[in-house]
């Protein structure tokens, strides 16, 4: 029995569907629910850090469900909605979402799909109800679904290009760093020759989503993007890449570019060239911060909160450039028992942090926290209470991230590392201003001065320690 | 007649006949609205929007002690989330999943509840109503009356469930009916000398504005339900009289406590623009019998903003107000008199209480363009693109849509729109907006096609 979620993050799978298709510019969604299901998603993203795309919250075509269509059924409904939805708004292809209620109904939602298709518009659908899973759930399904039937659209085969590759894993909306990391991963493997289908942003359309048949390799980075990778293998026999975690540095595009290599030939020149351009970037940065990193010791204990992805990119990235310890990962989008996907990153996480936890329950990952003594946490904003409460910086990387508006600023890469790394660097720095201005006062303290308002201020402060005795056993509740 | 004894609230639907889909002009809508019972229409293509859920969700969300638990899918339970992290807000979801969906979902329910009190120690918990719980019939009450006697504090059920009403302010007719049934004191002998402001939508920096006035006219008040704590709504009952910040959010609550425990209700309009401020002031003043200090007070406001306001900022300039009817008339007024020519308004929804609102228009043209709908971007894209309207103003998030059909957003979202301070904020935002925003125009969402047709296209007659 999945459980209680304090502050649940990860939104359900009509949402994950939704915010991933609303990234696909040419595509128009379709939310067969009730009014909110689809605002709710738009409210909780807005409130956070990457914009709006031109389909979203009261732009998206929905049918909005009343009760007579609990009652006797929503399919007409949704045939009338579809019907009119490409009469008004302008769309190359047209997709269509389910929802709790429709699938407790049992809307045929399907056969709804048929009859439009029949009639030549360009629409797809997906079955996936919001209790089937988390974003991260939708984000996968409706790619599979959309590979599994635009095709059948789409009759226009096209020609294979040796160079293509296309892009899984990267999750608009639930990476608050999405739109920049497309960018980054396009820049990376732009650099050595080939071409990248990323679906989503500035850069992405339904076009990617017509060519990704005729690409020559999918990566996967990360879980998720597993399904729709595999579908096009399946269908197209484009083979697939599997990797643990988007790259950090130039060993990391190195690795990567030379994974490639086994399907795609790239000239060893032009590799070379860019690889060295890239270490260099890298010296540059890094080199600029050494006196920094060594001086201030920065090698902190850290706690990481976040999808799985990230704990495995961001722990080894602490490791490595400041000899942090991960003393505990926290992996919110991980499943209790995943019997979809292949990938196992056990040892990968073993190697990077010293307890694992898998949980996206608020009160879990608070006592998690406290319970690991980490001197820095990485983690979403709603870790900002915790943090603040020990007195422990925060550099926020996954999501939600509010109060901060992220648009193609990257968190991987060569280039997009430099600013994780200087945010870290920030957030010691300022925690050991904090804590250098509390050593003074208790100099001032010892030689007799102020003496009335510290002691009231660790009086206070003491309180506060002994209600934070951590409770109850961490459950696993995603 | 008080429905406190009802299980839970009507719709709005069917208490005061609401209707949320007309899309024509002002005279026409009128003529609609006008008889005993106001028809229902539907439309055939529409785009997502609010629903009660979520009005009651945000309103409850600011309530202090309390602790709130969504019941149902965990897609629903992300409406914490658009709460931006406010400090010590936590909420909790049920995370029904499919096999809740079969089974039932009351021992997550329990067992939330149980979670919720021992984490929080709120002074009340509330449960929030979805459509998975609605359609699978779950017996919340029993799960409430179970506990209720055991953690000791109130339980109780907001009725909300997405789908049977087409007016999301049900939302906060549902937040009053329960509050009143099961919070609100009803020890009525004890009564104090504070003014309860009902507030359920405006932002803070609406009710900051109304405070203000109130803190310097030494009047004593309290926020309720929004930005309240659970004492405060406890003694709801005792104020000396109440008033509404916006009358189709509030009046029920404020006329329910008035027939409940004999809190005069002080009728009043929305506090917008010079008039409305002051209209609202004046009958505040009138019951309290301070009128001389309030006339003076708002002599010396207006001459200090009579400098600041501009009287043809707008210059001729066609305006489209999108906002709750019960706000469009002071908006209208406002307009009109700093040299606008309202030519159209579209708002959520028109029931036989505030359709008092439109009669409040008779200074404009008969055939204003008027869209009532939750949302429909749509409908109002047809009318901006057609009418070459030059300013869309507008109370909704999203707005940014109207730049491509050749409008300038004014938006209200983040500034003080009540009181002189609303004037004056209202009138700098639009000199700022005048020729700013033409670089985010771009091509627009909807086919040319639709924009020839009538906007009613899809609004039709609803055949049961």
């Amino acid at each position: 029995m999945a459980n209680i979620i304090k502050n649940p993050r990860n939104g359900c799978a009509l949402h994950g569907a939704l915010q991933t298709v609303q990234e696909i510019q040419g595509v128009v969604p379709v939310v067969h629910a009730n009014a909110s299901c689809g605002v709710i998603n738009y409210l909780a993203n807005s409130k956070t850090s990457g914009g709006n795309p031109r389909f979203s919250g009261y732009s998206t075509p929905g049918t909005a469900a009343q009760e007579r269509h609990v009652i006797f059924g929503g399919a007409s409904r949704l045939r009338e909605q579809i019907k009119n939805t490409v009469k008004v708004v302008d769309g190359s292809l047209y997709i269509i979402l389910n929802s709790c209620e429709s699938a407790m109904v049992g809307d045929d939602v399907d056969a709804m799909t048929r009859e439009i298709v029949e009639q030549g518009e360009p629409v797809v659908d997906t079955l996936i109800a919001g209790f089937n899973g988390s974003a991260y759930y939708g984000y996968e399904h409706v790619l599979a679904d959309i590979f599994k039937s635009v095709y059948e659209l789409k009759k226009n085969e096209g020609e294979k290009n040796p160079r293509l590759v296309n892009i899984f894993g990267i999750i608009p909306q639930k990476d608050p760093y999405w739109q920049g990391n497309l960018e980054e991963i396009t820049r990376i493997l732009n650099g050595v020759g080939l071409e990248t289908n990323i679906f989503f942003g500035a850069d992405g359309g339904t076009e990617d989503i017509e060519n990704a048949r005729n690409a020559a390799l999918s990566i996967t980075f990360g879980r998720w993007g597993e399904l729709p990778a595999k579908v096009l293998n399946e269908k197209f026999e484009i083979p697939v890449i599997q990797r643990a975690a988007l790259p950090i540095n130039a060993d990391d595009e190195r690795a990567l570019i030379e994974g490639i290599e086994e399907y795609i030939t790239i000239d060893q020149e032009t590799k070379e060239h860019f690889l060295e351009k890239e270490q260099k970037y890298e010296l540059n940065y890094w080199s600029r911060v050494r006196d920094e990193i060594i001086e201030n010791d920065l090698g902190r204990t850290v706690a990481i909160v976040g999808e799985e992805e990230h704990v495995i990119r961001l722990g080894k990235l602490v490791q490595e450039v400041f000899g942090a310890e991960v003393v505990a990962a926290v992996l919110t989008d991980a499943l209790k028992k995943d019997e979809e996907h292949t990938l196992d990153n056990g040892e990968v996480l073993n190697s990077i942090a010293k307890n694992i936890y898998k949980t996206s329950d608020q009160k879990d990952i608070n006592d998690i926290i406290r319970q690991s003594k980490a001197e820095l946490v990485i983690g979403s904003s709603l870790e900002q209470h915790v943090a603040d409460k020990h007195g422990i910086p925060l550099v926020e990387a996954s999501y939600p991230v509010y109060h901060k508006t992220i648009l193609n600023h990257s968190s991987i890469g060569v280039r997009g590392i430099v600013g994780v790394i200087a945010e870290y660097i920030t957030a010691v720095k300022q925690a050991d201003k904090e804590k250098e201005e509390k050593l003074q006062n208790k100099l001032k303290e010892f030689k007799g001065q102020n003496v009335w308002q510290e002691h009231s201020y660790k009086k206070s402060h003491n309180v506060k320690q002994v209600g934070l005795v951590s409770q109850g056993a961490v459950r696993e509740s995603i | 007649m008080s429905s406190i004894d009802d299980r839970k609230a009507l719709t709005r639907e069917k208490r005061l006949s609401s209707l949320s889909h007309f899309h024509g002009t002002l005279e026409g809508l009128i003529d609609e609205t006008s008889g005993e019972e106001i028809k229902q229409r539907i439309r055939t293509f529409s785009q997502i929007h609010d629903d009660e859920t979520i009005y009651a969700f945000d309103v409850l969300s600011k309530i202090e002690d309390a602790a709130i638990i969504v019941n149902g899918s965990v897609g629903c339970g992300a409406l914490g989330i658009s709460q931006s992290n406010v400090k010590d807000f936590s909420w909790y979801s049920t995370n029904l999943v499919e096999r809740d969906t079969i089974l039932g979902g009351d021992d997550k329910l329990r067992e939330a509840i149980l979670r919720a009190y021992e984490e929080k120690h709120p002074k009340v918990i509330l449960i929030i109503g979805t459509p998975v719980v609605a359609i699978n019939n779950d017996d919340i009450n029993s799960v409430i009356l179970e506990l209720e006697d055991e953690i000791g504090i109130p339980i109780i059920s907001i009725y909300t469930d997405g789908f049977k009403t087409k007016t999301p302010v049900t939302g906060y007719d549902i937040v009053t009916h329960s509050l009143l049934k099961y919070l609100i004191s009803k020890n009525v002998e004890l009564k104090d000398n504070f003014i309860n402001i009902i507030s359920f939508s405006e932002d803070i920096e609406d009710v900051a504005a109304i405070a203000e006035i109130f803190h310097e006219l030494d009047i004593k008040f309290q926020v309720i339900p929004r930005f309240s704590s659970v004492e405060e709504i406890r003694r709801a009952s005792r104020a000396r009289a109440s008033v509404v910040l916006n009358p189709e959010e509030g009046d029920y609550l404020a006329r329910e406590l008035e027939e409940l425990y004999e809190i005069p209700y002080i009728e009043t309009e929305a506090p917008i623009g010079f008039r409305g401020t002051k209209n609202f002031l004046l009958k505040i003043a009138a019951f309290l019998n301070i009128e001389q200090e309030v006339v003076d007070y708002i002599e010396k406001v207006e001459s200090e903003l009579a400098q600041a306001v501009v009287k043809d900022v707008l210059g001729d300039r066609k305006i489209f107000i999108d906002a709750s009817l019960s706000r469009v008339p002071a908006y209208a007024r406002l307009f009109t008199n700093i040299g606008g020519e309202v030519v159209g308004f579209s708002s959520p929804f028109v029931d036989i209480e505030n359709r008092k609102q439109l009669k409040r228009l008779d200074f404009l043209q008969k055939n204003t363009v008027a869209i009532i709908g939750n949302g429909q971007q749509f409908e109002k894209a047809n009318e901006l693109s057609k009418n070459q309207i030059d300013f869309f103003f507008s109370e909704n998030s999203g707005s940014s849509f109207a730049t491509d059909e050749g409008a300038v957003v004014i938006s209200t979202k983040n500034k003080v729109t009540y009181g002189f301070k609303g004037v004056e904020d209202i009138v700098n935002s639009i000199r700022k907006v005048i020729g700013f925003q033409n670089k985010y125009r771009q091509n627009s969402s909807y086919k040319d096609s639709w924009k020839k047709r009538s906007g009613n296209w899809y609004v039709k007659q609803e055949v049961s």
